[in-house]
């Protein structure tokens, strides 16, 4: 549904996008994620045809989004970054305004109730919350079910009932066969809906993949506070690695890829010696650890 | 409902709620009209129809829509209507025709008033109408080009004084002297179209400067503030 190679875009002398690759396939969840500034935006804006790229191939249903506007359009939907500060129409004079802009059939009443707005249906668009602007902004582009849906930070600034009820919405979008490409930097909101997520780092892609496969790139931790007369010479031989400054510290943290075998070995090395390990604590790497990662290392070879 | 329509619509109804537009659009041909009802009375009306159509064009018309597509760009309006199905130029035919009508009906206000006010009617109304209609044509093309130069609708205040200036310089040129030079200018050509005679020159002196400065307008329309 939407194929990027090689993407490039400059400001002027900056080079916001430098060499994206992207995959969203018919009825996925596609997240990306990255920091302020990793090039996010710019590659959302390039897909929704606002901004011409400056080097690379993007389709977009085969289409290409700058060139073919009028065949891609009424098939999207489309949630900007930015809701802007609003103007002096109402909040259904603004859901009337875009059923009238939009050829697919569409329930004004449907997209103001979905996005919990019915009771400020008569409150103009800048008396409104950021929050219940973004709301809006969010029922404008989902009006009439669209096939593709891009949404930029679609709950940046929302409380958290308002995020549930946004990611409960897209959810039931993504059931009924739309495809959503969105870009967050809340790690929790891609753990939650992605099918597949791509971290950006200035303006690449550095690791994308399944959550799992993701996940998998990072190594799991074992760790426990250090039981009292032991020595790092007295652990048992894993086949992770020691932190040794955390161990100076008092706690052992080992980071493996062999999560299961080490944890064996350690459980079996305390048994032995009759040593209650406290804290105890053996995880698989979260995505706010790869995250770190890609920001502390840059895009990985 | 037509999009474009639509769209119009939604412009008149958040120009009516902004009081300053709203008082420019409807108090403003108020003070005019008045002015000529319960003034001294013109001797020149020629004159007088002149500078009431070139001043409502150029503020009813020019400004407003200049003023008009910046806010719409800094407020991310054209952005987001642009991430829609609209192609660009009925984007902005619905941001721009509000004013074009406004304008066009500011300027038969006027003109009636004026012939209320004693002025004899010309015997061929045909100059009349294209000063009408070419100039509220041309006010709002340059507004479009204007606008593509334009940060902000207060920045509006002064992109737009140079053009407008033209227009009523344009005019005086044309009033106060015989040369045929000055209809090369928006506000000559309108001179000359109130004062009767040939309407071929004028016009096509309008028709020019309304194409070129919509093709330049669309060449450079700008979307997003950060662009």
């Amino acid at each position: 549904m939407i194929e990027v190679r090689g993407l490039h875009c400059r400001y002027g002398p900056f080079e916001a996008v430098r060499g994206v690759d992207l995959d969203v396939a018919e009825g996925e969840l596609f997240a990306l994620l990255g920091t302020n500034g990793a090039g996010k935006t710019t590659t959302l804006e390039v897909l929704e045809g606002l901004r011409a790229p400056s080097g690379g191939t993007v389709r977009v249903f085969g289409l290409r989004p700058d060139a073919d506007r009028a065949r891609i359009r009424p098939r999207t939907g489309v949630l900007l970054q930015d809701s802007g500060a609003g103007g002096t129409l109402t909040v259904v004079e603004t859901l009337r305004l875009w059923r009238s802009l939009t050829s697919r059939p569409s329930d004004v009443d449907g997209a103001l109730a979905a996005v919990g707005l019915d009771h400020r249906a008569d409150v103009r668009v800048n008396a409104l919350s950021g929050g219940e602007r973004r709301r809006l902004d969010l029922a404008v582009a989902t009006l009439g079910e669209p096939e593709l849906l891009f949404l930029d930070e679609p709950t940046t600034g929302l409380d958290p009932e308002s995020r549930r009820r946004t990611w409960a919405l897209v959810r039931d979008m993504v059931a009924r066969g739309t495809t959503v490409l969105l870009t967050t930097h809340y790690l929790e909101e891609a753990e939650h809906l992605a099918h597949r997520l791509a971290i950006m780092h200035e303006g690449r892609v550095a690791v994308s993949g399944t959550l799992v496969d993701v996940l998998e790139r990072e190594a799991s931790r074992i760790g426990f506070v250090v039981p009292p007369g032991i020595t790092a010479a007295d652990l048992p031989a894993v086949t992770g690695t020691l932190d040794r400054d955390a161990f100076a510290a008092g706690r052992v943290e080992i980071r493996t890829r062999a999560l299961q075998d080490d944890l064996a070995v350690l459980l079996a090395w305390a048994a032995h010696r009759d040593l209650q390990l406290a804290r105890l604590r053996a995880t698989h790497a979260s995505l706010t650890e790869v995250f770190h990662n890609v920001q502390d290392k840059g895009v990985a070879a | 409902m037509n999009p474009v329509i639509a769209l119009a619509r939604a412009e008149v109804l958040q120009l009516l709620r902004n009081k300053t537009t709203a008082a420019m659009v409807l108090v403003l041909p108020v003070v005019f009209a008045a002015m000529f009802l319960f003034g001294p009375g013109a001797q020149d009306w020629d004159l007088a129809i002149t500078m009431l159509l070139v001043g409502a064009q150029g503020l009813s018309v020019y400004i407003s829509t200049t003023a008009a597509i910046a806010a719409r760009r800094q407020d991310l309006s054209l952005k987001r209507l642009r991430a829609g199905e609209l192609p660009d130029l009925a984007i902005l035919a619905g941001v721009l025709s509000p004013f074009a009508v406004i304008g066009v009906a500011q300027c038969v206000l006027l003109t009636g008033v004026v012939f209320i006010a004693g002025a004899p009617v010309p015997d061929n109304p045909l100059g009349l109408v294209v000063a009408i209609v070419g100039g509220v044509a041309v006010n709002a093309a340059v507004g479009l080009l204007t606008a593509a130069f334009t940060a902000s609708a207060e920045a509006a205040q002064i992109t737009t004084a140079p053009f407008f200036f033209a227009g009523l310089g344009g005019a005086i040129w044309a009033l106060t002297t015989a040369t045929p030079w000055a209809t090369v200018l928006p506000g000559g050509a309108i001179a000359a179209l109130v004062g009767g005679g040939d309407v071929l020159r004028p016009l096509a002196s309008l028709v020019v400067w309304t194409a070129v400065a919509a093709a330049l307008g669309l060449r450079y329309t700008k979307w997003d503030p950060r662009d």
